[in-house]
């Protein structure tokens, strides 16, 4: 069955289509809502808020791009809003993060938790503009249209961001911390 | 990479004198492919029976039925998601239970959003929008923060008419407060409208109008009142 007749049954209220459509999408939705988010259990949260609010507002969806990207953009958005609404920051050492699905070699496991782990430790606002643009893509214009900044402003920000970065990943004499924590939990 | 070429240039050769530079450089390098290839994650099981659950019968059809309405809404006490209001506020019309929803709806995100009346003052109503002006940035240290609404932004002056007035909990426990505070709701609503039509496209207003229109129905099914719609 293709996507347009999912999102055709989706719209009439069938649940099996919504599940389908879902299945397909969760994995990339959860994991922008996730970066940005910071932390576990904000990101379900939001998403499910994201999720809820698609199939609420199918009937907006005109089908002028992709399901995936319409919904993409659509939790972007939501995660945005609901995190400037809750200004919260990611508790360091939380919810402990669940496995990605693939089983890279040690040294990948490790370079990828790190990144992990410096991304939620980043404040909020430096994390947004961050895993817009380095992680997303999204161009600085678009960056300030999502965020209500203007494009230098989103420019500034992230070199901010990545230095903030640089510095929670940069090896030291007594070693990073993040790369501690990642080695203990290993 | 830097905007300008002369930069570009006079940086490229200072990279090839410079190894500590070149160095970082190659980090920041690796770090950005890194981000840009930042694996896949997976959402937390039982999700999807969640975001199920959650949905009202008949969802999908439109999105603004009145058992629409009745059963979505953030829940949000203390700055901590409680999840959805439940089934049972949806499935029933007894006007206790849709009471009990408004007030836990009311009591969450919104606790302290209040909507001044419109008048010949509202600073949104008639004219041009200032110019958009950089946003401002507190540096805090570990707590720096964007203040990323700019001044003269639709979502500033729509945040500007939130002043005085009830809390959501006084709105649904004093029927007289209950209606000032609807009718603040409706003020900004008439707003957020307003701003739309200047720039229909604005993600943010459009889901700061949702969400005003969602908390004013719930209010308003709990009063009587008629609902109104997204539009």
């Amino acid at each position: 069955m293709g996507e347009r007749e999912l999102v055709e049954r989706a719209r009439a209220g069938d649940r099996a289509a919504m599940g389908r459509l879902y299945e397909a999408h969760a994995g990339r939705v959860f994991t922008v809502v996730r970066r940005l988010a910071g932390e576990h259990a904000l990101a379900d949260d939001l998403c499910q808020e994201a999720w809820i609010r698609a199939f609420r507002k199918l009937h907006l969806f005109r089908g002028e791009s992709s399901f995936g990207t319409w919904m993409y953009r659509l939790a972007t958005n939501t995660a945005l809003n609901g995190l400037r609404r809750r200004n919260r920051r990611p508790e360091v050492g939380g919810v402990a993060e669940p496995e990605s699905r693939a089983t890279p070699p040690d040294e990948a496991v490790i370079n990828q938790r790190m990144l992990s782990k410096a991304l939620d430790r980043l404040p909020p606002g430096y994390r947004r503009v961050l895993v817009l643009h380095d992680v997303e893509g999204f161009t600085h214009r678009e960056i300030g249209e999502m965020l209500g900044v203007a494009e230098g402003t989103s420019k500034s920000q992230l070199h901010k961001a990545r230095a903030r970065m640089r510095e929670l990943l940069a090896p030291s004499p007594g070693r990073n911390e993040v790369e501690n924590e990642a080695k203990t939990e290993a | 990479m830097l905007d300008d070429a002369e930069e570009n240039a006079a940086a490229a050769r200072h990279l090839e004198e410079c190894e500590e530079c070149r160095r970082e450089q190659a980090l920041l390098r690796r770090m950005r492919m890194a981000l840009s290839a930042m694996e896949e994650l997976s959402p937390p099981a039982g999700a999807w029976g969640r975001i199920e659950s959650a949905l009202p019968a008949g969802s999908g059809a439109g999105g603004e039925g009145r058992s629409d309405r009745r059963a979505t809404g953030s829940v949000n006490v203390g700055g901590k998601a409680r999840g959805r209001i439940p089934g049972w506020a949806a499935e029933t019309a007894t006007p206790l239970r849709l009471a009990a929803a408004a007030v836990l709806f009311l009591a969450g995100t919104w606790v302290g959003v209040i909507v001044t009346g419109s008048s010949s003052g509202d600073p949104v109503a008639g004219g041009d929008a200032p110019p958009r002006e950089p946003a401002a940035v507190t540096d805090t240290g570990d707590s720096e923060e964007l203040h990323d609404v700019p001044a003269g932004s639709h979502l500033a002056r729509l945040q500007a008419l939130r002043s005085g007035g009830p809390t959501p909990w006084e709105a649904v426990r004093h029927p007289e407060q209950a209606n000032e505070y609807l009718a603040r709701l409706d003020a900004l609503i008439r707003a957020s409208r307003e701003a739309l039509e200047e720039s229909p496209a604005d993600p943010v207003v459009n889901d700061f109008l949702f969400e005003v229109v969602e908390e004013r129905n719930a209010l308003g099914e709990a009063l009587h009142v008629a609902s109104v719609e997204y539009r």
